[in-house]
């Protein structure tokens, strides 16, 4: 069987105990700095991003993999124990997991989502070696007319998960694919919004923009009211959920880790959708339904389970076939071809290594932070308490500091202020930025493939209606646009993201 | 009549860069042929897809018959987080790791009024000290502790 080997091979890369640290100080920096107020998985390995360039490339991804769903599981503490959601995808954990810790049982809590998580992240982590060689030899068969429409795909869907207007969202994504554009043309040499600045030749930093939209405009508005204020840390407890506790979760632990994995494979999908569809189905078919909302434990390990498998499987699109399917995978990407890895279903046949050993330190990754959570809890607590006016200045240096590295130049760095206020005035006008970013990271790639396939079409644009994988694709992003534009399932929408508040 | 000025200052934004990207795709580029496409067509037809969404976005400004209000706007936290990345982006390279990352932890401690003058120079020295020990020392991050300027 094929995929043992490949597992194999796998574990054997990342049981190097090179590796094995580089995914222990990832799940541990990760976590850490998830677990600070107002800083989200994004934010974290944007600011993270820069420690791994001097690693080899297998090291720094399994690092920065250890550092998302580090940070990732850190947001889910915050979201218990502080009813502050990290990230949109622990936004639903707040609900349950909150009322959970008022009730003085933050503790099991706590254990149901790092349990919750860990099985997903096995489930997901077996998945992904099931499915990513299939869908690489998909991959291969995909002219720039199919990357094209998958590339649409996967941007429509992205305005299917803002929570605001959809026809800003629409905008945000075309203003992001513009502003990728930003550079030399790849084709002919030119110079394209460079605006004269010599720096711009090599188009803008990706990593600066993520962290002016995501870190610094996100300063400026926890600090719009009273300075940077924070609300209270709630009890932990005892940790060890009871019997009857681990009995109720079961069914639910099963269902999201099911959900999260198809829903995270999905361009646009992963983490967000797969939390909040977990949620509403365990509320209509749990026996314990009625509950949630006052602190059932079934709301905290199915949409924890769920964003997980889907953070997991959300790495499928990316590595089998380039395409980032949501914000934090293209910030993968970004860090792959920092590194020189060219993205795409070729990683998987010219570096197997890293493939596998990815994949597996996943898994492993996982374990740890099982182990780690659960007895440092009360360190966590201490971390929750640090006052929000000490971090955003630690914040802020790290950010200026993590982007000047990239290319050791000051010019990122003025970037972050620039993505900062735009970010700023983007969300005081209830403009969407995750659309914006996927945009900007796919700008490139889309238009390389739009005028490949022109060309070999000679200038007919009915290429993309009449290949049929490549019609399927376009006719499944028309779907999904009327489907969310039709005010019925608007208004839906509207329901779901104000359990949110 | 009320106007929703939240879509209405986004629409012109998206029309603004439209407007800007546009004219710079279509004067200052080739734009080619369908068949072999210069640097200037995708941008000039992602140009004008923007400007009909910022036009669409403005016409619901108008008619969709609700306020809604913008506000606080935190000038102090924009103005001085602004200014700590700039100030770092402009003198780091000059003044190196540990003075140049206490300048923009000071500026950027004064973007809250919840921050003393005590507290900020305690923040920003342990944080300057601790930044050139991680970064300059543990990570080699080719930034000298102390710049060109106070060597001469």
């Amino acid at each position: 069987m094929d995929v043992f080997t490949n597992l194999a091979l796998g574990f054997s890369v990342s049981f190097q105990p090179i590796n094995l640290f580089y995914c222990f100080v990832g799940t541990l920096l990760g976590t850490v700095v998830g677990v600070l107020p107002g800083i989200g998985p994004l934010a974290t390995i944007a600011m993270l991003l820069p420690i791994t360039f001097g690693l080899s490339s297998e090291g720094s991804l399994i690092m920065l993999a250890g550092i998302y769903y580090g940070s990732q599981y850190g947001g889910s503490t915050t979201a218990i124990l502080l009813k502050l959601p990290g990230e949109t995808s622990s936004a639903v954990t707040t609900i349950d997991g909150y009322e959970m810790a008022q009730k003085g049982r933050g503790g099991p809590a706590l254990a149901a989502a790092a349990i919750g998580s860990f099985f997903a992240g096995s489930v997901a982590t077996l998945l992904i070696a099931l499915l990513a060689k299939p869908l690489t030899l998909l991959a291969f068969n995909f002219s720039p007319a199919e990357y094209f429409s998958l590339m649409v795909v996967g941007l429509v869907s992205s305005i299917a998960l803002a929570s605001g207007s959809i026809i800003k969202a629409l905008g945000m994504i075309f203003l992001g694919l513009m502003l990728g554009l930003t550079g030399t043309d790849v084709y002919t040499g030119a110079a394209r919004f460079t605006f004269g600045i010599h720096e711009m030749l090599d188009g803008l930093e990706f990593v600066a923009i993520a962290v002016g939209l995501f870190g610094i405009s996100e300063i400026m508005r926890n600090l719009e009211q009273d300075g940077g204020a924070q609300g209270r840390v709630a009890m932990v407890g005892k940790l060890m959920p009871t019997r009857e506790d681990f009995r109720r979760m079961i069914a639910p632990m099963v269902r999201g880790t099911a959900i999260g994995s198809f829903l995270g494979v999905l361009p646009g999908g992963g983490a967000l959708l797969s939390s909040f569809v977990a949620y509403t189905v365990e509320k209509k078919v749990s026996p314990h339904g009625a509950e949630m909302g006052r602190g059932a434990i079934e709301g905290v390990v199915a949409p924890e389970s769920a964003n997980n498998a889907g953070a997991q499987t959300s790495f499928i699109p990316m590595l089998a076939l380039g395409i980032p399917s949501n914000v934090i995978m293209a910030l993968m990407i970004g860090a792959l071809i920092i590194q020189g890895v060219v993205p795409g279903p070729g990683v998987i046949n010219n570096n197997p290594a890293l493939f596998w050993g990815l994949v597996v330190s996943m898994w492993v990754g996982n374990a740890m932070l099982l182990i780690l959570n659960l007895p440092l809890v009360g360190l966590w607590v201490k971390l929750l308490q640090i006052p929000y006016t000490i971090l955003f200045p630690i914040i802020v240096a790290f950010c200026c500091i993590g982007v000047y590295s990239v290319n050791n130049a000051s010019f990122g760095v003025y970037q972050i202020t620039a993505a900062g206020l735009l970010g700023y005035v983007l969300i005081k006008l209830e403009c969407e930025l995750a659309p914006f970013i996927l945009g900007f990271i796919l700008g490139p790639m889309i238009e390389e493939n739009f005028r490949r396939a022109m060309l070999i079409s000679g200038g007919d644009a009915t290429v993309f209606f009449s290949r049929p994988v490549s019609a399927v694709l376009l006719l499944l992003a028309a779907i999904i646009l009327v489907v969310v534009m039709v005010p019925a399932v608007t208004r839906k929408r509207d329901e779901v993201f104000i359990e949110e508040n | 009549m009320d106007i929703n000025r939240k879509d209405l200052t986004a629409g012109l934004i998206f029309i603004a860069f439209a407007a800007t990207y546009g004219y710079m795709s279509l004067n200052t580029m080739s734009v080619g042929t369908a068949t072999q496409m210069g640097p200037g067509f995708f941008p000039a037809m992602l140009a004008a897809c923007l400007a009909v969404t910022g036009v669409a976005v403005i016409v619901r400004a108008f008619s969709s018959g609700c306020e809604r209000p913008f506000g606080v706007v935190p000038w102090r936290a924009i103005t001085f987080l602004s200014l700590a990345t700039v100030v770092f982006a402009a003198f780091a390279d000059q003044l190196g790791m540990l003075p140049g990352t206490f300048v923009t932890t000071f500026t950027s401690c004064l973007a809250s009024p919840r921050i003393s003058l005590r507290q900020n120079l305690l923040i920003s020295i342990c944080l300057a000290v601790f930044c050139s020990l991680v970064f300059s020392i543990g990570l080699n991050v080719p930034l000298p502790i102390i710049g060109g300027i106070f060597r001469s």
